[in-house]
């Protein structure tokens, strides 16, 4: 066993901030760029540059995942499995809304339902393990 | 599956944050499986039996069916 679910903790807290400062400090100025130059061709450049910090969260989580002990590692997956699951769900059923008649939304709200579900599947699957 | 992971702790006069130090995984860990709420895999079994000296059937019983 390489780590403790401590250290793991600790390293994945860590890595997270950092992603997250570095997300931020992208953000603003990126948001500010954009908003100024309407027009321009190279906001379809700079505009997805805040999630380069995302994909570094994103390696942290999976270093944490296969860190972490045994339960947490359920407790993880589960939470993950019910978000999976419930994305699906909500994303299909609004799709045939659309396809009904229903605006069109934004596909910012994928990660929101996805959260949304996660977080919920986190607290059913820890009610039911500790 | 039922186990005798307290009284063993109980016997050295360790805390479940003590014995979760020792093999390595979160007190939440610990607690599960002294209430049975989870039973521990295979590895983490054998870690138990040898942390405490006793063969894993002196330790995890299995639910009479």
């Amino acid at each position: 066993m390489p780590v403790d679910q401590d250290t793991a903790r600790r390293a994945y807290n860590r890595e997270m901030l950092l992603g997250l400062a570095a997300y931020a400090a992208l953000l603003v100025p990126i948001l500010f760029v954009m908003d100024a130059n309407p027009d321009a061709w190279w906001r379809y450049v700079i505009g997805p540059v805040p999630m380069i910090p995302a994909v570094f969260m994103v390696f942290a989580y999976v270093r944490y995942f296969r860190r972490a002990d045994e339960l947490q590692q359920r407790i993880g997956l589960e939470s993950l499995a019910f978000a999976f699951g419930g994305t699906f769900v909500v994303t299909f059923t609004y799709g045939f809304l659309d396809f009904a008649g229903l605006p069109r939304i934004s596909w910012w709200w994928v990660w929101a339902v996805m959260c949304t579900f996660w977080i919920i599947g986190g607290f059913l699957s820890r009610r039911r393990w500790l | 599956m039922k186990n005798t992971l307290r009284d063993l702790r109980a016997e050295r006069g360790w805390t479940q944050a003590d014995l979760s130090d020792e093999l390595g995984v979160s007190r939440q860990t610990i607690n599960a499986i002294e209430t049975g709420k989870y039973d521990p895999s295979l590895p983490l079994a054998f870690r138990i039996a040898t942390l405490f000296g006793r063969p894993i059937e002196a330790i995890f019983h299995p639910d009479a069916p």
